[in-house]
């Protein structure tokens, strides 16, 4: 649309006003509210919204004040392939008009007009864009009502394409309705449709139950079938048993008495039995009498006859104890005088064996003596010894020590020579001397040395300080060497060993000694020695004196030994010889009593064997006396005859009872007594089982479970095809719905990138090369991106609110315009900007009027003086 | 001369899962009345007793309530004797429900269950000879053992049996076939006059005799019988025998196919659901096989809709595939839709016009695609 001139007359306080405008390009309007600045926006939506006899108050507050005549607006205008002059007068003389221009000329007035004009306007204007354009002050900071598709659909037809209308979303807006019939806005499948599967599957598995159900009635019913079948079959058995039972039973009977005399015969035969054994048991008595009489008989004769042989013994076992008493008393004495003998023999050898003792023990004493002697002198030596080894080498030490000192006193002093010339008297340092002539004398001169030829001369030699000096180191040397030696008690070196070698000598003796004393006394002293030396020297003395002289003692003591030995062997063997004669009488008069003892108790057992033997032969004349032998015999022989008849008879019956095979029979009976307990044990189980089948089938037969069935397998039937279709329907309303929803999205894709850009390339022009925004899905400004820094449109100073509004609108425009579109007004917008970013929008506008028409209503003139393409029109008042 | 009436497969309590429930008490209290009918028509035609060739009952399990009614319904014509035959879904096994106390308890006196093959007098120089299924498998032919040793006496015998003749059975290896040929010989050595057979759902003559029938089923069961709904009014004389049909069915059971690819064929399908009588007792089984606009199947599906609020049950036999709505250009050409929901529409229609299961939901798509643009269009 675009609008190409506005006429004003008697609105409001304007008397009256016109505006024509460019077809592109930016038209200012600049005046007071007064002069009808913003009445021209607002006429407009007069003119095409309010009938001429409207009331409402917009209309009513447009009228003229002062002027009693209606107000009035005319706008020409084209839109799509229209061009037209319409004009409205409310008030007063009501009036519509409109003359439309292009493409057919007509003219049309009131109501149809009006009509005509919103047909029109309904068929080419975008009346939500239209809308959208319009920017009231203020109204900027929002941003354009975009939603609804109109802008989008603008921009796809812009953009190309085949836009989609009202229609199209409203269709849109039932399938997603439908969709979500069927599932959840997740995309899960929605509880409805899960419920009916699990009415499905339900149905399903009572079908499964019901049909398990019968199936097992059915089984049932066959299984009481089969069971009857086998019960007949049982009693057949049943029968057959019994019929064999009743057979055995006959043959059972027979053999019951068969039995019954077998039982009968062995009596008899027991009693038989037991006579003949009775009568056994008499003979065995009798013959047992007949027995005792003759061993008693047998024992009185025995005796009897033992005692005849008895009385010679007796006699016999004296002599023997006479005997060997008379032999008893002589080796008793010949063992007397064994014993005198050996005693004596051993009186000898001990005397002997002491003369050789008293001989060895004077012997150890005279020796033990002696070394005490001698030990005591080594003793005295060595407690008087005053040189010990030690010393010997201390002396030998000093003795070389003088020699040494010697030697170097005779080299290092002064020495003179005295060669006597003729025999001379001298006095050597006042010791007199004489000298032969010829005779030489050497002196040491150590200190001072006098010689003196007595009344001839006194010469007095001293010695030099060095000779002095050995002088003195010798004489040193000498007082020790005299020391050591006066402390030895020795003149010289040596005494000195001598005295050592004495002392060495004296201990030695004295351990020689000691050992020499020790060996000898052992363990006594000398005084004990002694004393045994003298007691034992006393009793040979006295044995000696006290025995007899014959017979004589032996030579030695070797003789004396072998004497006693002898003796002692002769007189072990004479008690030997007693004590075995001993033992003998002993025995001797053991034997002579018991034969005495033997006759008396004989006597009494006779006596005993004869009253006995009496008793028996009693007993036995009476018993023959009741029944002889020869009775007793022949009953025996009766009873032994009637036995073997009775046993007889009963094996005969035996063999009977045999033959007709007892056992066999009896376990044949058992056997179908058995059979039949046990085929009625399962007769009873069948007969129980098939009751209870029964039972079961005859209450489970009147629940009608074929109908049941039948109704589960409709009612499943029916749901499985309801499920199937809804899950059809499902699918289907998804198919729907994705499918739309992609092409939808695709759509939106395809306008949403030259908006963008629209807006970004006039923006530009106001915020700086580095702006971006990002669109949300209805076409708002969403964020805006500057320097790298993104708020969100709400976070936006109002101004830049302001700003990108404008911009959007602007270039939506910008878009749209080729198609028709509509032109943008702005009614003193842009109020909250400062003059920098001012200046900046005016040539965001001045670029997008090249492309549309936009109209500026201002009431403050310059604010968009910026606006460089623009023509300006001043409202007059 | 006697005169009786021969049916059987009553199937009492069968159910078929394609009835809603309405439907479904309907068609029980059908077959419950059928008894009824029967019994009245035994009484109109003169007839001593009913012989009923087993299946008697659907299954031994049946609802009490199916027993009792059916048992009040013979009593509803006590002069009337009703032979009962166990038969193959109600076999006198150990679960029978001829044996239930429900039956017991409440049987009438002219009610008899033919538990043996002992000939039972039924009138004078009358005996009706039974061969009841004492299991669900039989193992022998049970008609031939009920049969044999029957003497040539002058009895004018009925001979009730149930199962499959062996000229008649797919399965030659059944022990439990009914021997046509044994039949015959005791027919024509004249121990046996007529032998009334169950277990064919369909009025059907066997052999040449003209003695031998299967009823049929009273009220049909299901779409493959033949001529049912009839019952058999025997007229029977040691010389002759007529057999009358007569029909006590209420219910049918129809199948149609029909091939459709445009709006005439819906037009067919309407007009031929239109022109079926007594609706509501009737049973329709529909194949449709092929490819229509949205349009069309929009109609047909309100059309088809239609009829199965009428119809006893309207059963369509076809897979989802068989019969396809694809959309043509005029099914969207008139909505107008443009933008991205004529792209998202070109997306399902391209997808749709392929095969396998994405492209059936593509359709389904289509089709909910064109009923919500359409009421959109409608606002």
């Amino acid at each position: 649309m675009r609008i190409h001139r506005i006429t004003l007359r008697n609105y409001r306080g304007v008397g009256r006003s016109e505006v024509s405008f460019p077809a592109q390009g930016v038209t200012i309007i600049e005046g007071d509210n007064e002069v009808g600045k913003t009445s021209l926006s607002e006429a407009i939506d007069l003119l095409l919204g309010e009938r001429d006899d409207s009331t409402k108050q917009r209309v009513r507050a447009v009228k003229p004040i002062h002027k009693d005549v209606g107000a009035e607006v005319e706008i020409e205008l084209s839109t799509g392939p229209y061009r037209f002059v319409y004009r409205k007068r409310w008030h007063k003389q009501r009036e519509t008009l409109l003359e439309i221009l292009e493409p057919q000329r007509s003219q049309l007035t009131g109501r149809e007009a009006h009509d005509k004009v919103r047909a029109i306007l309904d068929e080419t204007l975008d009346e939500a864009l239209w809308d959208a354009f319009r920017l009231r002050q203020g109204t900027a900071l929002e941003q354009a009502a975009f939603a609804g598709g109109s802008l989008g659909r603008a921009l796809d037809r812009a953009a190309g394409g085949d836009a989609a209308g009202d229609r199209e979303d409203d269709l849109w807006e039932r399938i997603s309705a439908e969709r979500d019939r069927y599932w959840t806005a997740t995309g899960q499948v929605k509880a409805e449709r899960t419920a009916l599967a699990a009415r499905v599957a339900d149905a399903a598995t009572r079908v499964a139950t019901l049909e398990a159900e019968l199936r097992s009635l059915d089984d049932d019913a066959a299984s009481v079938d089969r069971l009857c079948d086998e019960a007949k079959v049982l009693r057949d058995r049943k029968r057959a048993y019994k019929k064999s039972e009743d057979e055995l039973a006959v043959q059972f009977e027979a053999i019951q008495s068969r039995r019954s005399d077998v039982t009968r015969l062995e009596g008899l035969r027991d009693t038989a039995l037991a006579q003949r054994d009775h009568v056994l048991g008499l003979k065995n008595v009798r013959a047992d009498l007949i027995r005792r009489v003759a061993g008693t008989a047998a024992a009185v004769a025995a005796i009897e006859s033992h005692m005849a042989t008895a009385v010679p013994a007796r006699q016999e076992g004296k002599a023997i104890l006479g005997a060997l008493h008379e032999q008893l008393d002589a080796v008793k004495e010949q063992a007397a005088h064994a014993e005198t003998s050996q005693r004596r023999a051993i009186a000898d050898r001990d005397f002997l064996r002491q003369h050789i003792e008293v001989a060895q023990l004077s012997e150890r004493l005279a020796r033990a003596t002696d070394a005490m002697r001698r030990r005591d002198e080594a003793q005295t030596v060595l407690d008087s010894a005053l040189v010990d080894d030690a010393l010997v080498e201390r002396i030998e030490a000093a003795d070389i020590d003088v020699a040494r000192a010697e030697a170097a006193a005779t080299t290092g002093a002064a020495s003179l020579a005295v060669h006597a010339v003729a025999d001379v008297e001298l006095e050597i340092d006042g010791e007199l001397g004489a000298l032969v002539a010829g005779a030489a004398r050497e002196l040491m001169v150590d200190g001072s040395t006098e010689l003196c030829v007595p009344g001839v001369i006194r010469l007095v030699f001293n010695a030099g300080a060095e000779a002095q000096a050995l002088a003195d180191r010798l004489a040193a040397a000498r007082r020790a060497f005299s020391a050591l030696c006066h402390e030895g008690g020795v003149a010289d070196l040596a005494g000195a060993r001598l005295a050592a070698t004495a002392r060495n000598e004296a201990a030695r003796t004295l351990v020689e000694t000691e050992r020499s004393i020790k060996d000898d006394l052992r363990d006594l002293s000398v005084d004990a020695l002694t004393h045994k030396v003298s007691g034992l020297t006393e009793r040979i003395a006295q044995y000696r004196a006290d025995r007899p002289a014959e017979p004589p003692l032996p030579a030695d003591y070797r003789a004396a030994e072998k004497q006693a030995l002898c003796a002692e062997r002769a007189l072990q063997q004479h008690r030997e010889q007693r004590d075995r004669l001993e033992k003998d009488v002993a025995r001797a008069k053991d034997e002579l009593q018991a034969l005495d003892l033997g006759d008396a108790s004989t006597k009494a057992r006779l006596e005993q064997a004869r009253i006995a033997a009496a008793q028996e032969q009693h007993a036995l004349d009476k018993a023959r006396s009741e029944t002889t032998d020869e009775e007793l015999e022949q009953n025996l022989a009766a009873r032994e005859a009637a036995l073997t008849a009775r046993a007889a008879e009963l094996s005969t019956v035996q063999a009977q009872l045999a033959a007709q095979d007892p056992v066999t029979v009896e376990e044949l009976l058992d056997n179908t007594r058995a059979a039949q307990g046990r085929l009625a044990g399962e007769l009873h189980e069948n007969e129980a089982t098939v009751r209870d089948l029964r039972t079961k089938l005859s209450l489970l037969g009147e629940g009608g479970l074929a109908n049941q069935l039948d109704m589960a397998k409709s009612e499943l039937t029916h749901l499985s095809v309801s499920y199937e279709q809804l899950e059809a329907r499902a699918a289907a309303a998804k198919l729907l719905y994705d499918t739309f929803a992609r092409r939808r999205t695709e759509a939106h894709h395809r306008y949403v990138a030259p908006f963008r850009d629209g807006i970004e390339s006039l923006g530009r022009l106001v915020f700086g090369p580095t702006l971006q925004i990002d669109l949300a899905d209805d076409l708002s400004i969403k964020r805006r991106t500057l320097d790298g820094v993104t708020l969100d449109f709400a976070d936006l100073s109002t101004g830049a609110k302001e700003q990108l509004g404008m911009i959007s609108r602007l270039a939506c425009a910008s878009i749209v315009a080729a198609d028709g579109g509509a032109p943008v007004i702005f009614d003193d917008a842009l109020g909250w900007s400062d003059p920098r970013k001012l200046e900046r929008m005016g040539a965001a506008i001045s670029k997008a009027g090249r492309s549309c028409q936009i109209i500026v209503l201002t009431c403050t003139p310059g604010r968009y003086a910026s606006v460089g393409d623009a023509s300006v029109v001043q409202l007059a008042s | 001369m006697i005169k009786f009436i021969h049916t059987a497969d009553w199937q009492l309590g069968m159910t078929r899962h394609f009835l809603s429930d309405e439907a479904q008490a309907r068609f029980t209290a059908a077959r419950i009345e059928a008894i009824s009918t029967i019994g009245a028509l035994a009484v109109e035609a003169g007839c001593s007793f009913v012989v009923v060739g087993g299946d008697v009952f659907e299954s031994n399990q049946v609802e009490r309530r199916v027993v009792l009614r059916a048992l009040e319904a013979m009593r509803s014509t006590p002069d009337v004797a009703f032979y009962l035959l166990p038969g193959n879904h109600d076999p006198l096994d150990a679960a029978s429900v001829f044996r239930s106390k429900t039956f017991v308890d409440n049987c009438p006196a002219n009610v008899v269950v033919i538990q043996d093959c002992n000939p039972i007098p039924a009138g004078d120089g009358i005996e009706v000879v039974g061969a009841p299924w004492p299991t669900k498998r039989p193992l022998v032919d049970l008609v031939a053992g009920a049969v044999s040793g029957l003497p040539a006496d002058g009895s004018l015998r009925v001979v009730v049996g149930h199962g499959s003749t062996d000229t008649l059975s797919p399965d030659p290896n059944d022990p439990a076939l009914v021997a046509l040929g044994g039949l015959e010989a005791a027919l024509a050595a004249g121990s046996v006059h007529y032998v009334a057979l169950g277990d064919r759902h369909s009025t059907t003559e066997v052999g040449t005799t003209g003695r031998i029938w299967y009823s049929g089923t009273p009220e049909p069961t299901a779409y493959d019988e033949i001529d049912p709904g009839k019952v058999l009014i025997v007229e029977l004389s040691a010389d002759a025998v007529s057999v009358e049909h007569h029909q006590v069915g209420t219910w049918q059971f129809v199948r149609q196919d029909f091939d459709v690819t445009g709006p005439e064929d819906c037009l067919k399908v309407e007009h031929f659901l239109n022109e079926i009588p007594d609706k509501a007792r009737t049973i329709v089984k529909l194949s449709l096989v092929g490819q229509l606009s949205l349009a069309d199947m929009d109609r047909l599906e309100t059309s088809l809709s239609h009829a199965s609020d009428l119809l006893g049950s309207l059963e369509r036999w076809e897979r989802r595939s068989d019969l396809v709505a694809l959309p043509d250009s005029n099914d969207f050409g008139t909505l107008g839709l443009s933008g991205f929901a004529a792209a998202g529409l070109d997306d399902l229609r391209e997808v749709g016009s392929g095969t396998g299961e994405d492209a059936q939901t593509a359709r389904d798509a289509l089709g909910l695609l064109y009923r919500l643009a359409r009421t959109s269009v409608d606002t």
